[in-house]
């Protein structure tokens, strides 16, 4: 069974088809390649997979159950968690405190606790702090643990906005193109990163512009164009698929 | 570490301070006054800062203030309850009462939810006038003879209607608020708070429940409103519906700015300052709004951290000077 199915969906806003009828799976512990020129539908489909909205028809299944009427929040404590495409961070708080932020899910709060500061509040806080350290670590950011978010240059920000998604600890991330506007040497870092997190066991989909990140990094590729299903296989297929290359190229 | 103990240090010597005043100005009854007012005030102010961490502005704390004062009082005089019970049915009163408001205002944003709130407040206010329950509620002319309470524990006979007595109940009430919001705001919970302050949809995507924390906050805050209007209403003895004008809720969003929006300490240096200020130019009568404008437009253009910015300040300014 998928761990994401995507099953008939339609998007409509007016009269206006952002998303129509599209279909297509995530497997467990796979890189997904969501891809497609400018206005595909892409963001809008990504917005209704995670709550932001709700699908004019069609069905979003995650683990064997119908999301497509949750909300964010509930989707997110379900193990659907993604980033956002423009650097939408917590900005004036530090690096650590953005993964604390993050680590919401995962802690109870307790009115008492919080306001007498108990020893089990104490503990529990310290066993988050020390989660937050890790995933600094492994994404790199760990000098930067108490930089000011919005002081960050703009990879680090992104890579921050990864490390936030990971301490909802998700069993399904969807990335929004993480690594547009990256010098060629970020980029590569960041490949590397998405490796590393699939390494974690953490299924991966991921919406990107850059063709040649998409081939590279994922398993099986899903092609989106004037908010339909275009093609979808693996990067051999689409690289030679006539559709896709008129579709990026133009037809003549 | 060292800052942090400075900080304590300096909160340490306020609270003695602030205990030690009665003794110092001789129970003088007009400075001791002058602070029950200070005590209200910044007790309000914080509540309402809780609301600021989060990213509203409300305009209905003075209304959520009346509900308790009105509920208070009204227990008191119609029913003889005992004030110690009917100050905590005000402030639950006003708690519930903004839990369930709340639940379609808390969906409002930003200037939405500032106008929301002003027409909440402006509610709240005419309904204590209401000519219709004038038997009950005393319509414009409001309700007098709301006697302080008197206590009587392990021997020990107070009667809250000295001056002495009240001032110290005002700064207990004033400081516990303070305390909790302090503690809160320190906590996981602040860091939720200040996450939806910062980015509400980032908050959302990783499983914050938006509509709970801010139905929860609102009440939470409109429980201490109601508390500081339920000990406003037993000191003054006499509440009507322009007590709790929109007002004084601009008066409590003034003390904040200035103040500062950053720390707990913004709320309590604002109002502290500007309650002296008020009584400084009380001559000018109500000419003296004109100077709180003044000082609040110059606050947003010339100190934007407000108050509490100040030590900040002069520290890095001090750093630059010893370069």
């Amino acid at each position: 069974m998928p761990l994401l199915e995507i099953r008939n969906v339609s998007k409509y806003f007016g009269g206006l088809e952002a998303v129509g009828n599209v279909d297509f799976d995530v497997d467990q512990g796979e890189i997904k390649g969501l891809i497609g020129p400018n206005g595909a539908g892409k963001t809008t489909l990504f917005n209704v997979i995670s709550g932001v909205y709700h699908p004019t028809s069609g069905r979003v299944v995650f683990k064997g159950k119908d999301i497509a009427h949750l909300k964010p929040h509930a989707i997110a404590k379900m193990g659907l968690v993604r980033t956002f495409q423009a650097t939408t961070l917590f900005n004036s708080f530090s690096v650590l405190k953005n993964v604390l932020a993050g680590y919401h899910l995962h802690s109870k709060v307790n009115f008492w606790g919080a306001l007498f500061n108990t020893p089990a509040t104490v503990k529990r806080e310290r066993d988050i702090e020390k989660k937050a350290m890790e995933i600094l670590e492994f994404m790199g950011l760990s000098k930067y643990k108490d930089e000011l978010a919005l002081n960050l240059p703009h990879g680090y920000q992104r890579a921050l906005g990864i490390s936030i998604a990971l301490a909802a600890e998700p069993e399904l991330l969807m990335l929004d193109e993480p690594v547009t506007g990256m010098n060629p040497e970020e980029t590569m870092e960041m490949m590397g990163v998405i490796n590393k997190i699939r390494d974690r066991a953490i299924t991966v989909l991921l919406i990107e512009h850059d063709m040649r990140v998409v081939m590279d990094l994922c398993e099986r590729i899903t092609v989106l164009n004037f908010g339909k299903k275009l093609a979808e296989g693996p990067p051999e297929k689409i690289r030679k698929n006539k559709d896709v290359i008129e579709a990026y190229l133009g037809s003549e | 570490m060292n800052g942090n103990r400075v900080k304590s240090f300096i909160w340490l010597i306020l609270v003695v301070f602030v205990f030690l005043l009665p003794a110092i100005t001789r129970q003088d009854e007009y400075i001791l006054h002058v602070g029950i007012i200070i005590a209200f005030n910044v007790a309000l102010a914080t509540s309402l800062w809780l609301l600021c961490s989060m990213g509203f502005v409300s305009f209905a704390h003075a209304g959520f203030m009346g509900i308790g004062a009105y509920t208070s009082a009204l227990l008191f005089l119609r029913l003889g309850w005992s004030f110690w019970a009917t100050m905590w049915i005000g402030a639950a009163t006003a708690g519930i009462i903004a839990c369930v408001v709340g639940i379609p205002l808390m969906r409002t944003k930003a200037v939405y939810f500032f106008m929301a709130s002003w027409a909440l407040g402006e509610v709240i206010k005419m309904m204590f006038a209401l000519k219709y329950f004038r038997w009950f509620t005393g319509g414009w002319d409001g309700l007098f003879d709301i006697l302080p309470p008197k206590l009587s524990i392990l021997g020990l006979y107070i009667d809250f209607s000295s001056r002495v007595a009240y001032y110290y109940l005002a700064v207990v009430f004033a400081m516990a608020i303070v305390f909790i919001i302090y503690r809160l705001n320190r906590s996981r919970i602040g860091t939720i708070l200040w996450s939806i302050h910062e980015a509400e949809i980032l908050a959302e995507h990783v499983g914050i429940h938006l509509l709970r924390y801010k139905v929860l906050t609102f009440a939470v805050a409109c429980f201490f409103a109601g508390l500081v209007g339920a000990l406003y209403a037993h000191y003054h003895t006499f509440i009507y519906p322009r007590t709790f004008d929109i007002w004084v809720s601009e008066f409590s969003l003034v003390h904040v700015i200035v103040g500062g929006l950053s720390t707990v300490a913004g709320p309590v240096a604002g109002a502290t300052l500007f309650t002296i200020l008020d009584e400084l130019l009380r001559p000018l009568g109500f000419y003296r709004v004109i100077f709180f404008g003044i000082i609040l437009i110059l606050t947003v253009l010339f100190l934007p951290g407000g108050l509490e910015s100040i030590p900040g300040r002069i520290r890095s300014l001090v750093r630059r000077f010893l370069k």
